[in-house]
């Protein structure tokens, strides 16, 4: 019996091994290895001399990486309520019931601009944004607005076009869970309600509405999470500007690092992040957890 | 067949990581690859490949390779990435303004004895430019091929047609401040369908131009002459001078019009009066026969002669995979852009080698004898680890100034709080 | 049955039926606008310059671009570095995840629960905070630059182990046991028994590590040096941003990018959409 115990401990290693192999060397070692670059000066090229808290202390005096963490901040207040009425709307028209075929079309729409790349939309944008030549601007001239729009010129309108865009990008994915927790519903509360008398208002707001709520808290988390992390379509839009007007945190990041060789600082400002992230990924977690396997 | 699955799996990966891991490794035979990556654009790297051709075919044992440049920033973070991951190249182009930083970074190796085997003469540089990539260690860390001020170009047919040219066919404009807002009036009067002064109001242009404009009412450095803990020494009030004069020729009031999207297109193209940026300009110009123009200094409108100026160097990288033999061979091309300078110069640059200066060759050649001189009054950011990175932050502040975000005193205030934390 | 007399019953119902349609569609034709401008703008003709509106979707049309795009760019072979990428880290995430998700769930072991526990730990560590320390290792590694950089990292997926896990916890502990009479190893046990149960799962996770992968910016960004290495979100940008006046080729590039996915998109997209709500990934 003993015997077979140990056979079913090396049998079970033999299967954990590649993935916790894996998952070790670069899910978990990164955690600590993050914590010690931030305790020394460690350039691209080369670890350097201990550095104690020296990055932790610059950093709460560097404004730049206030401003940038408030820039990914207001990328969260800006983008969040946007991508969870809108897609909430999206679901509920493309939960109407007619033909299958216009329920299909609806909902591919919505959701195909989620599966292009990052790069691809952020280069349609920037060429339907442009000034003159661009269709956006071509359209307001059309519709009498005079004049050009500079979308990624002045800093309001730099924030606007970069949450409208990946509104329109990534609004399928909460669209998708929205539209599946719908469809959920029982058909036999609505049929209940009926039979009280219930108004079609009614049965929205005492059914569906009661209904969504564990997804939408799912959903916010997720998207509070994931918008915390925005960084490439900004990068390749605005490339933070004008100035540092749109630069989010992971971008300063990424030019603390790779720009100017900083290793060491950039860890640091990982580090606020990861916290940041954590505290959110906690919450997600257990409030219900991953989707809905979980 | 799940183990047949996993194990053929591995072995595609090792050996496709392996791949790229022997790319550039020379084989027995045949020449040495030297592989060499730059920042150029346009003309600039047609002149760099030509030359590089006629280093191939001059000798035998090397041979430099050249893949697609990148833009300048994503062209430094790749090269000191791909040397941190001993993936580098043999020989990366870089300003000069740069090469304090990455010397203190341990990136670069000195040159001094790869180029005296490969007999190049280094006394032979400017000294002015070699006297900026002498480091701590009293040793050169990059060659400098040549020097690249910030000029002045007038398109001459519109000069003409708007009568703007003295009788002995030279601009007619009065070297002082007022004299300079004068003449572009009288540019508006005569073409006001043209734009007058073809300045975009962000990035390097502008930023130049304030930069000569600082130098010229006698601003001092931005940071004192310290390679790591240089302390800031911008002359305050003169900046904001610099930054208003220029701002007040942005917009409407002024003569240099909002949201100028291509600059050089429009020169070219007779849409534009004139413009100021590096010499460059010069190489793209004269390939089109129908355009005339003017190549001059910035005119000295204040008490000094100056201007911005920088200069393309080239330096080896400091890792594994380069050789001795490599770097000979990186020494060796060096070696004959020392000599083929003035082929170099057909880019519009002015050549860093002061025998290449003085030669007829080179005199004769149309435009750069105009602008020859401005190499003794090109004031160029260097000295420190933070000059390249300073750079940035003056186009970055500069920026919001000319958008009107900030005023100029304010930008200015915030230009030098930046810097000073640059160096923290 | 319920779902017809729902219908019945909502379209005798809805007043305003006609109107959520109208909206529905201009909606969507919103969405794909951007989409179809894009792949309109890849056929027109390089020196057109065009200012009103309908110009853009007019003729004259020419294929033109997509030759010399294929012939200015590595845009293919960046295609096929995704595409390779996106396949290699989805048939090493479907294969470590499931044979430690089996172990996890059919296996009794010492430490089990906090295996799984230290696993489950795994789903809060947010990637792109840890990308610095991350690119260090791979540095000291000296894997940079190379395809085992890009793909490795991103296949020890904590959600595919959870996933599975609980779908194998559905398969009956006698089945498991009928089979070891019968003589299976645990290892066929896993290959025939378990893993056919649990394809709607499996496909799941691939669904979701093929468009994280096909997607993934930051890391290929930091990762890769090497042009010949580039993947498109990498290949793209560097192509588009010497271009800010033609909008021809950039277009081009973009649709060369995406039709494939556009593809493949309109054939699975049962499977994805099902994917997606299953696991509650973001993009």
């Amino acid at each position: 019996m003993k015997n077979q115990a140990l056979r079913n401990d090396i049998l079970a290693g033999m299967f954990l091994l590649p993935f916790f192999l894996i998952y070790v060397v670069f899910t978990i070692f990164p955690i600590f290895k993050g914590l010690q670059m931030s305790f020394f000066d460690w350039s691209l090229i080369e670890k350097g001399e201990f550095a104690g808290f020296s990055q932790y202390t610059a950093l709460f005096t560097d404004p730049d990486f206030w401003q940038s963490l408030w820039n990914t901040t207001l990328f969260v207040i800006l983008s969040t309520p946007g991508m969870i009425l809108l897609a909430l709307v999206l679901a509920l028209l493309a939960n109407i019931n007619v033909g299958s075929k216009l329920r299909t079309f609806l909902r591919g729409s919505y959701f195909i601009p989620s599966i292009l790349s990052v790069s691809v939309i952020s280069y349609i944008a920037i060429f339907m944004l442009q000034p003159y030549s661009g269709i956006v601007n071509n359209l307001l001239n059309s519709f009498g607005l005079e004049g050009q729009v500079y979308w990624l010129a002045n800093p309001v309108l730099a924030w606007v076009s970069i949450v409208g865009v990946t509104l329109w990008w990534t609004v399928g994915f909460n669209f998708i869970l929205f539209l599946t927790s719908l469809q959920d519903i029982p058909d036999s509360y609505y049929e209940a309600a009926e039979i009280d008398g219930a108004t079609r208002w009614q049965m929205f707001k005492d059914v569906t509405l009661p209904q969504l709520i564990p997804i939408s808290r799912v959903i916010f988390l997720l998207q509070v999470l994931a918008s915390f992390k925005v960084f490439a379509q900004i990068l390749l839009i605005t490339d933070g500007g004008p100035g540092t007007a749109t630069r989010p945190l992971i971008q300063y990041i990424y030019e603390m690092g790779f720009e100017q060789y900083d290793l060491g600082y950039a860890a640091a400002m990982s580090y606020v992040l990861f916290f940041i992230l954590l505290i959110f990924s906690v919450i997600q977690i257990r409030s219900g957890g991953q989707g809905r396997m979980i | 067949m799940k183990k047949t699955a996993y194990a053929g799996m591995i072995l595609l990966l090792t050996a496709v990581g392996c791949q790229s891991q022997d790319a550039g490794t020379s084989t027995e035979t045949g020449p040495v690859e030297v592989e060499m990556w730059s920042l150029f654009s346009g003309g600039d790297q047609a002149y760099m490949q030509s030359l590089i051709d006629g280093f191939n075919e001059s000798q035998e044992e090397y041979e430099v390779v050249m893949p697609a440049p990148s833009e300048a920033a994503d062209h430094y973070t790749k090269v000191v990435t791909s040397v941190a991951a001993n993936r580098g190249p043999d020989m990366a182009v870089a300003h000069a303004s740069i090469i304090p930083e990455f010397y203190n970074l341990g990136l670069t190796k000195p040159i001094d004895n790869p180029a005296e085997n490969a007999g190049l003469d280094l006394t032979e540089v400017n000294e002015n430019i070699l006297q900026t990539l002498k480091m701590e260690d009293n040793k050169i860390h990059s060659y400098p091929i040549d020097t690249h001020p910030t000029v002045m170009f007038f398109n001459k047919t519109l000069l003409e047609e708007a009568g703007l040219l003295t009788e002995s066919g030279e601009v007619d404009m009065e070297e002082t401040p007022e004299g300079f807002v004068d003449f572009y009036k009288r540019a508006e009067e005569a073409l006001p369908d043209t734009i007058p002064l073809a300045i975009p109001t962000v990035g390097y242009d502008a930023f130049t131009v304030w930069w000569a404009f600082y130098h010229q009412m006698g601003g001092t450095d931005m940071y004192s002459d310290d390679l790591q803990e240089p302390e800031v020494t911008m002359d305050n009030e003169t900046a904001v001078e610099a930054a208003e004069y220029l701002k007040s020729m942005f917009g409407k009031e002024g003569f240099i019009p909002p949201n100028i999207s291509d600059p050089y297109e429009q020169f070219q193209t007779d849409r534009a009066l004139s413009l100021m940026t590096g010499v460059w300009g010069t190489g793209i110009w004269e390939t089109d026969e129908s355009f005339e123009f003017i190549a001059q200094p910035i005119p000295t409108l204040f008490d000094e002669p100056a201007t911005y100026g920088d200069s393309h160097t080239l330096f080896i990288p400091e890792q594994e995979s380069t050789t001795d033999e490599k770097t000979a061979g990186a020494a060796a091309f060096m070696n004959y852009l020392h000599e083929n300078q003035a082929q170099w110069a057909q880019a519009g640059h002015i050549p860093a080698n002061d025998e290449v200066t003085d030669s007829e060759e080179f005199n004769e050649m149309p435009y750069r004898s105009d602008y020859a001189g401005v190499v003794e009054n090109v004031e160029q950011p260097s000295g420190t680890i933070y000059s390249n990175m300073s750079i940035d932050v003056m186009m970055r502040n500069l920026d919001e100034i000319w958008a009107g975000r900030v005023t100029p005193q304010e930008g200015i205030e915030n230009l030098e709080q930046e810097l000073d934390e640059l160096v923290k | 049955m319920s779902q017809t007399k729902n219908t019945l019953l909502q379209r005798n119902r809805d007043p305003y039926l006609r109107i959520k349609i109208l909206i529905g569609v201009i909606l969507a034709g919103v969405f794909l606008f951007p989409i179809i401008w894009m792949l309109f703008v890849s056929v027109k003709p390089q020196d057109m310059s065009i200012t009103a509106p309908l110009n853009w979707f007019t003729p004259p049309y020419t294929l033109s671009n997509y030759a010399s795009v294929m012939g200015e760019s590595d845009v293919l072979l960046w295609l096929f570095n995704s595409a390779f990428v996106g396949f290699a880290t989805t048939v090493i995430t479907l294969i470590v995840t499931s044979l430690a998700a089996f172990a996890i769930s059919k296996i009794k072991f010492r430490y089990r629960r906090a295996i799984f526990l230290f696993f489950l730990a795994g789903m809060m560590v947010p990637g792109e905070a840890t990308i610095i320390p991350l690119f260090e290792i791979v540095k000291s590694m000296n894997l940079l630059d190379s395809y085992t950089a890009l793909i490795l990292p991103m296949t020890a997926s904590p959600i595919g182990v959870i996933i599975l896990k609980s779908f194998f916890d559905g398969v009956p502990d006698e089945l498991m046991e009928s089979a070891k009479i019968d003589g299976c190893s645990h290892w066929r046990l896993y290959w025939n028994i378990v893993l056919p149960l649990a394809k709607p799962a499996m496909a799941a996770i691939a669904i979701f590590t093929f468009i994280g992968s096909w997607n993934n910016f930051l890391w290929p960004f930091l990762a890769i040096v090497s042009e010949e290495l580039y993947t498109l979100p990498i290949g793209i940008p560097s192509f588009n941003s010497t271009y800010s006046t033609t909008y021809m080729l950039p277009m081009t590039v973009n649709a060369i990018a995406s039709l494939p996915v556009i593809i493949a998109f309109l054939i699975f997209e049962k499977q994805i959409v099902k994917g997606v709500s299953f696991t509650g990934i973001k993009g």
